[in-house]
């Protein structure tokens, strides 16, 4: 993976980050380092399938309602002042 | 007076004796902090209204015969800990003068001890670094050696105790931010087992590696600090249920070395250790087996992994909980004439290039289409890795291991960011699996402290200090105190 100005300006339009023109050709070269940093996972794919790796954290985005979650916290959430934070029952039902 | 306290020891004498009064110590201790300040700049806060006021409940505790283990004991705490008292800031432009409605629950139960906070220490931004360069209050010097590092992310926190401000302080060790310090200080430092100590009211970095420990001289003044700050908090949801364990009775009852085996990676011999350091390890190991223990070779082949999947859930972790810092809610609010402009004007003005950093990675590894490629694979090294040091601990009782590759360094002494990632190399394993794991004081290289790392099975953070407190007893190096300031 390489990344040019484009993905740089697009993470950055996600991030909420306005970097000034003259930093990003320094960040690019730093992002630069780090991916390549990442490659060596690419060895790691092999062992992976050796291992027996548990499936069941991988990330079910499929699996989220967001919109039956937030509307659940707006309905039941409320804020306990003497633990100064958010209380939300511990089990959320099914639809 | 000051001077020459060092150890809870030394400062519970004074107090027992009514030598001195939790005031009269404070009011010495921060009369001491503003001489040296100017040449280690440890704190982001000193308050002595706040103080004196915490040294004057001591007093009145002590007197009224409520009395705690710690009660009148100086503490400083690390600045990403909320106190309601002192501005709590995470060493951030952005949070510069936010004040937090209500204390950690590390803090809390220091206040509620009857410790003397003596102020708030340095970081890096967010803890995100390893020198403690990254603050936005100024970087920290070295009390060893003032023109070198105390090491990061804690390096206020280390500075502090090995400046004599206090005998202990909290860190946060998201991937050695404890333990990297507390080797360069020449301190003890605890990361201890993950939910062991709660992280309500510790300003979130990456929560699943996240986890306060303290630093001290020695692994006895560690243990009397964990009796306090760690347990069941509700409040965290990753606190664990276990009941206390009992520290300092543990570590003042000893333990047996000659019945241990501990075990040495065999993939250190493929790290660039600093000589001195690899000198310093060797004569630890020597000194352990003087000691009677055995020490096997162990295979940790998924060592050479951990930088990377740390440095993908790390910063994935961080750019969705720095995702709440946006001027509309906390501190620095940048002006703009609409609100995405005000989003945008304030994250920019006020976060440092090591946050951008590491936020954009993290935006960038989460992103559609690459999401499979790093964060689920770094997350399987961790599930893999946990799994194999599990393994390990089948035949061996603790693992040991140079806390870093690299004695103290010289500002600056990095131009790229992957150089300062990879001197994470040997405390990262312990965050990515939750194992407990201890920084102590081996050995110099001239007047820069180095530190050797044990690392513990889950739960056992108690019998890792019992260990440091046995070698401490047969060895001198937590003793040989800071005086280049």
């Amino acid at each position: 993976m390489s990344i040019d100005n484009q993905t740089l300006e697009q993470l950055c339009l996600t991030a909420k980050l306005d970097l000034k023109t003259e930093d990003q050709s320094r960040f690019l070269l730093e992002l630069e380092s780090i991916f390549h940093l990442f490659h060596c996972l690419d060895k790691f794919s092999d062992i992976d399938e050796e291992r027996d790796i548990p499936h069941h954290t991988a990330f079910r985005q499929d699996q989220i309602k967001h919109e039956s979650i937030k509307g659940y916290l707006n309905q039941l959430a409320h804020f306990d002042e003497s633990k100064h934070m958010f209380e939300v029952p511990k089990v959320i039902e099914n639809e | 007076m000051s001077n020459n306290m060092y150890f809870i020891s030394d400062y519970r004498k004074k107090l027992d004796a009514k030598e001195a009064s939790a005031t009269e110590l404070a009011t010495d201790l921060l009369a001491a902090m503003k001489k040296k300040e100017g040449k280690i700049n440890a704190m982001i806060t000193i308050d002595e209204s706040s103080t004196l006021a915490h040294a004057k409940k001591a007093d009145h505790m002590l007197a009224n015969g409520q009395g705690r283990t710690l009660t009148g004991i100086p503490i400083v705490h690390k600045d990403n800990l909320c106190t309601v008292d002192f501005p709590t800031t995470a060493g951030s432009k952005i949070l510069e003068n936010f004040k937090s409605p209500y204390n950690a629950f590390v803090v809390q139960q220091t206040y509620d001890e009857g410790m003397v906070c003596m102020g708030k220490a340095s970081c890096d931004e967010f803890a995100m670094g390893s020198s403690n360069e990254k603050s936005y209050y100024g970087k920290v010097h070295n009390p060893y050696e003032l023109n070198h590092v105390p090491g990061g992310s804690s390096g206020g926190s280390a500075a502090s105790v090995a400046a004599g401000y206090a005998p202990l302080s909290t860190g946060s060790d998201t991937g050695g931010s404890v333990r990297q310090p507390a080797a360069f200080c020449n301190l003890t430092g605890l990361k201890p087992t993950y939910g062991g100590v709660s992280r309500f009211g510790l300003i979130a970095f990456a929560s699943s590696l996240d986890q306060v420990g303290p630093i001290a001289h020695s692994a006895l003044d560690c243990g009397y600090l964990m009796d306090v700050i760690s347990g069941h908090d509700a409040r965290d949801s990753t606190s664990l249920p276990n009941p206390k364990l009992n520290y300092v009775d543990t570590i003042v009852n000893g333990m047996d070395v000659r019945s241990l085996r501990i075990g040495i990676p065999k993939q250190i011999n493929d790290i660039n250790l600093d000589d001195s350091v690899a000198k310093v390890f060797s004569d630890t190991i020597k000194q352990f087996e003087q000691m009677g223990a055995t020490m096997v070779e162990v295979d940790m082949n998924l060592l050479e992994y951990a930088v990377p999947a740390y440095y993908i859930i790390a910063p994935a972790e961080a750019s969705s909980n720095l995702a709440r810092y946006n001027g509309a809610l906390y501190g620095y609010r940048a002006p703009a004439k609409t609100l995405e402009e005000m989003y945008i004007n304030s994250r920019t003005d006020g976060f440092g290039d090591e946050v951008k950093r590491r936020i954009l990675i993290g935006t960038f590894v989460l992103s559609k289409g690459y999401q499979g490629a790093y964060y689920q694979k770094a997350i399987n090294v961790k599930h893999a890795f946990t799994h194999q040091l599990q393994h390990i601990f089948n035949d061996v009782d603790f693992m040991i291991t140079p806390t870093t590759p690299r004695k103290p360094f010289e500002f600056n002494q990095f131009k790229n960011p992957v150089q300062a990632y990879e001197t994470d190399a040997l405390t990262i394993p312990a965050n990515l699996t939750g194992l407990p794991a201890v920084s102590f004081p081996a050995g110099f290289d001239g007047p820069l402290p180095i530190g050797v790392q044990l690392i513990g099975q889950h739960y056992q953070d108690h019998r890792l200090l019992a260990l440091v407190h046995a070698y401490q007893q047969a060895t001198s190096w937590h003793e040989q105190l800071a005086t280049s300031f």
